[in-house]
């Protein structure tokens, strides 16, 4: 039972959001909405398992990420003042799922350290500001399609959620920072890891930093928002 | 001058550069595996001279983004001085004061960066067995009075990739094992050393005493007798950084809410 539960879970909800899709192209807006909703409810569940079965909040690996990504993602899609466009969301929940595939379904190594608090913050943040980038990228995507005027304000609200996910991010690092000073003496370290951490940030620091000449065209302003999200998905399904 | 090197074309097409180092960074980490562990170990300018005559491109590359990083800063500093300052004089909005004030926060959390490079010291792979003390920085005692290691000693005789799978927290708890570890004051002036604290250290919960830290890193086992690998750090600035960068991610979570509430 415990080993067909995360498998049963991630297919059903996986279907869901695959309806979701299907009934946005048959433009069913109604039943599309319904099928969302249950996706959200079958992520809920899934988390729920992996809170109960870990006795700690979902931290890493591709299983427990693809579940709270997609749980926060569709949150915040269903949340957001501005709207995206409903495919464009769909279309990145279901690749975001897809990243699992081909992967074990299978619930992270319980890591000693994963007791202290600051280990914990680290990765779900971490988890959490990839869910913010995605956003990001969601609606810099869905604003690439609409009509010019509309655009500026809402290439603004695609910065502020890149900004709340660097917010997020920050307080994860921050977190793996102390995390690093305890466990090895120094507040940073020269690794990969680093290299990676400061290359998300700087990421979004270069979507924030855009000279007005270039940021008149839309496709770079598209690209340069979506960087983030592309790489923090990857520095977490790829590491 | 100061024109150019404050514009935000300035800062993008650096941010540009230093995104490439960063990326040739994770390549070169790879390659250069133990060159990189070296850097974490030693002094920076040791690791510099040693490595010139090995490996140049490594000292390139390092060269190349500390470059980056000093015309990062000059940018931001210069930015900051003379447009943002001005901005937020004249509209007199907290939000422009914020995105002021967040810019001088990032400006000292680099510099803190660049700061631990080369202050302070460190001594790594200490390894230490009851009743063992070094000296530290010709100042500093660090006696270690009892290693005790309640859970499987099995895991210490494993091998490094299977001790990963091992340390699960059902197998090893991280309160039970640890090192009664004692600092005193050590001094030619003293005939006497002086304790100055006293503690068990446990995995992630390092000795403190005020700059000074003594971090426990891992127990080994060797003929029997079980020791400690110990870290051993005096850095002025680990304080100041971390208040800071928390200052800097509070002042961003405000300009934040701020922007939602107000987005022009």
């Amino acid at each position: 039972m415990i080993q067909v539960f995360p498998l049963a879970v991630f297919s059903v909800m996986f279907i869901l959001f695959f309806g979701e899709l299907i009934f946005i192209l048959l433009k069913k807006p109604g039943i599309a909405k319904g099928f969302n909703i249950l996706g959200i409810v079958a992520c809920l569940t899934g988390l729920i398992y992996i809170v109960i079965i870990t006795k700690r909040p979902p931290l890493f690996g591709a299983f427990e990420a693809s579940f709270y990504i997609v749980f926060i993602l569709a949150l915040l899609v269903k949340t957001s003042r501005e709207k995206s466009l409903p495919l464009v969301a769909s279309i990145i929940i279901l690749l975001i799922l897809a990243l699992q595939i081909g992967k074990p379904i299978v619930l992270n190594d319980d890591y000693y350290m994963y007791d202290n608090i600051w280990v914990m913050l680290f990765f779900n943040l971490r988890l959490m500001s990839a869910a913010f980038f995605a956003h990001a990228m969601i609606l810099c995507l869905s604003y690439f399609f609409v009509k010019k005027d509309e655009n500026d304000s809402a290439s603004r609200t695609a910065r502020l959620y890149l900004l709340s996910g660097t917010f997020v991010y920050l307080c994860s690092e921050w977190s793996g920072s102390l995390w690093c000073l305890n466990w090895f003496g120094e507040s940073w370290l020269w690794s990969h890891g680093f290299f990676k951490a400061s290359m998300l940030f700087l990421l979004v620091m270069l979507a924030c930093h855009m000279p007005p000449a270039l940021g008149k065209d839309n496709l770079l302003k598209t690209i340069t928002g979506s960087l983030p999200g592309c790489f923090a998905l990857w520095m977490i399904f790829f590491h | 001058m100061i024109q150019k090197l404050s514009s935000i074309k300035f800062a993008f097409y650096n941010l540009i550069f230093m995104i490439f180092l960063l990326g040739t960074g994770i390549y070169l980490s790879r390659l250069y595996k133990s060159d990189f562990k070296m850097m974490n170990e030693i002094h920076i300018f040791d690791w510099f001279s040693g490595t010139w005559s090995e490996t140049p491109v490594l000292v390139i590359w390092f060269v190349l983004l500390c470059c980056s990083a000093a015309l990062l800063f000059i940018n931001a500093l210069f930015c900051s001085f003379t447009k943002q300052i001005n901005i937020a004089l004249k509209s007199k909005a907290l939000q422009k004061w914020l995105f002021f004030i967040l810019h001088c926060l990032f400006i000292i959390v680099l510099t803190c960066h660049g700061l631990t490079l080369v202050i302070g010291s460190k001594e790594s792979n200490v390894i230490l067995y009851p009743d063992e003390s070094i000296i530290f920085n010709n100042q500093y005692k660090i006696e270690v009075a009892e290693v005790v290691f309640k859970d499987d000693i099995n895991i210490l005789k494993a091998d490094k990739d299977e001790q990963r799978t091992l340390m699960t927290r059902k197998n090893m708890n991280r309160k039970h094992n640890f090192a009664k570890i004692s600092l005193f004051k050590d001094s030619k002036y003293l005939t006497e050393s002086q304790l100055l604290e006293t503690k068990k250290v446990i995995m992630l919960a390092p000795l403190r005493y005020c700059s000074l830290q003594v971090t426990l890193t891992g127990f080994i086992i060797k003929d029997g007798k079980i020791g400690v690998n110990l870290i051993i750090t005096k850095n002025i600035l680990n304080t100041f950084f971390f208040t800071i960068y928390a200052l800097m991610i509070l002042v961003l979570g405000l300009y934040i809410f701020l922007s939602f509430r107000n987005p022009k």
